[in-house]
């Protein structure tokens, strides 16, 4: 009898989630290499409510019994990351590094996990490995000597060290990671990505080859918000949210009335 | 039947269509739905044909919604009354929409996983070999080598459609889909939810007013019988 509390209790809840991500994305407009969230809705199931008399008809008929095909709500389909590129922007300093294209790098997370990173700014660690700027150390491991110059990042992965009056000395080489549906990447928070079945596993390509994009040192990835779209998209939730508080308060008052029908 | 029964499902199927308006009302969001409407059977039906009282029948607006466009090429609508074909673990369904990605096995899948058919089955993409375009006919390109064309569908009844949840829908028995070959397909596009909020709110107001009616038809009704009871009984005494 109640169905409609409960429907309506569902878009609430679902335009609740939608508001989260919406401010979520907000507050990190300016939080360079930020992926948005997106919330994707589905209706829930349907079930065959039978109709007043539906089984007094005679099963003969070939038409399908008159029946309510009551359904229960929305929900969340899913929530995920857009990948789309940010803007990129130069002049950094040589410990940033963007990635132009689809590819990430490959890190070693704190608990020992491989983790995927879009790139931000690089440390030399106190060991002397080139890792992220909250220590995460790259994979493959680039042992970096910041007394012999000055690191070179090639738009193919290619490092090297710089000192003036001398040849540049190769140190090592960045390999990037592609998967096939990056949208199913879980987010792991400093900007990092863990693999998961949904997104397949990593498949290594040498940066600058067909799809995995180049290296930019220097290069810091914007956030790829789109403001107006999350101001347009937080006013569509809000009034949504409200039209299924409408439809709570109706039923609410169509249940009062039948139970003060006797007086 | 007498005027209790009668109101008692009148306020019945009022709840019913709260709860359908409710559901309509909950999915503006949701890309790809189709409003559910109701028809009430005439009452006079109902008295001619003993033994079944009016009820409801629900059939869905198929009518498209307005189409939003996205940045992600396999966001897929289509024009007029096509629908998409999908591969699930209990036969195929259809979709009015397709919002598909590549899984990790490499196939196209839409959000419940089920993958997309094709004149080929299942739709698959090489890794790295090039970014993926759909074009109006539905063949699906990845680079400038064709690895598929998508198979779209029609009933002859879309109304009687059988709703599964999440943009998907049954064909409902006796009418297979059919192949439609000169749909055309449009990339970057999500169809939208085709609920009207206006109208979807007026339905509501009617209803509960209409259910209010209703009520004070049992509150009358049962006045009269207390009224006829009271005097009844006085001719006793």
């Amino acid at each position: 009898m109640n169905d409609a509390l409960y429907i309506a209790a569902t878009g609430m809840q679902t335009q609740q989630a939608a508001v989260d991500t919406i401010s979520n994305n907000l507050a990190n407009a300016q939080t360079p290499g930020f992926k948005s969230g997106r919330v994707n809705f589905q209706e829930l199931m349907y079930r065959d409510v039978a109709a007043h008399g539906a089984n007094a008809k005679s099963g003969a008929d070939d038409a399908p019994a008159a029946g309510l095909e009551q359904g229960s709500g929305v929900g969340v389909a899913s929530l995920f990351k857009d990948f789309t590129a940010g803007t990129i922007a130069t002049g950094g300093g040589a410990m940033n590094l963007a990635i132009k294209g689809d590819g990430f790098l490959e890190v070693q997370a704190a608990d020992g996990s491989t983790a995927y990173w879009r790139g931000g700014r690089l440390q030399v660690n106190s060991d002397g490995w080139l890792a992220t700027s909250q220590g995460q150390v790259l994979k493959p491991q680039v042992r970096v000597d910041p007394k012999a110059g000055e690191l070179v990042i090639g738009a193919d992965g290619r490092l090297s060290v710089h000192k003036a009056g001398a040849a540049d000395v190769e140190i090592g080489q960045l390999t990037l990671q592609v998967f096939s549906n990056p949208a199913g990447l879980k987010p792991a928070g400093d900007a990092l990505y863990q693999a998961t079945a949904a997104s397949g596993d990593a498949s290594p390509v040498r940066a600058t080859d067909a799809g995995a994009g180049q290296l930019v040192q220097g290069g810091i990835e914007q956030s790829n918000v789109n403001l107006v779209d999350e101001m347009v998209n937080l006013m569509m939730a809000q009034r949504a949210y409200e039209m299924n508080v409408k439809v709570i308060q109706t039923a609410d008052e169509m249940v009062g009335m039948s139970n003060n029908l006797r007086r | 039947m007498n005027a209790f029964e009668i109101a008692a499902l009148s306020m019945d199927s009022d709840m019913n269509r709260v709860a359908n308006i409710g559901q309509n009302l909950a999915n503006t969001s949701t890309p790809g739905y189709k409003r559910v409407v109701q028809a009430q059977r005439p009452f006079s039906a109902a008295m001619l044909e003993a033994g079944a009282p009016p009820g409801v029948d629900t059939g869905l607006d198929m009518a498209a919604g307005a189409l939003r466009a996205s940045n992600n090429p396999l966001d897929l609508a289509v024009q007029g009354d096509g629908l998409f074909l999908f591969d699930s673990a209990d036969g195929p369904v259809l979709s009015r929409q397709a919002s598909l990605h590549v899984d990790g096995q490499g196939r196209l899948v839409n959000d419940a996983g089920q993958a997309v058919q094709s004149d080929r089955g299942d739709l698959r993409a090489t890794p790295l070999a090039g970014e993926l375009r759909i074009d109006a006919q539905g063949e699906v390109w990845q680079a400038e080598r064709s690895i598929g064309r998508l198979r779209l569908v029609r009933v002859g009844d879309p109304a009687r459609l059988v709703p599964l949840g999440g943009g998907l829908y049954r064909p409902s028995t006796g009418d297979s889909p059919q192949p439609l070959d000169n749909a055309q397909v449009l990339s970057r596009q999500r169809e939208a939810s085709n609920v009207s909020s206006s109208a979807e709110m007026v339905r509501l107001m009617e209803t509960s007013r209409h259910f209010e009616a209703m009520a004070k038809v049992v509150q009358g009704y049962d006045e009269a019988m207390d009224k006829a009871i009271r005097k009844l009984g006085d001719l006793g005494s």
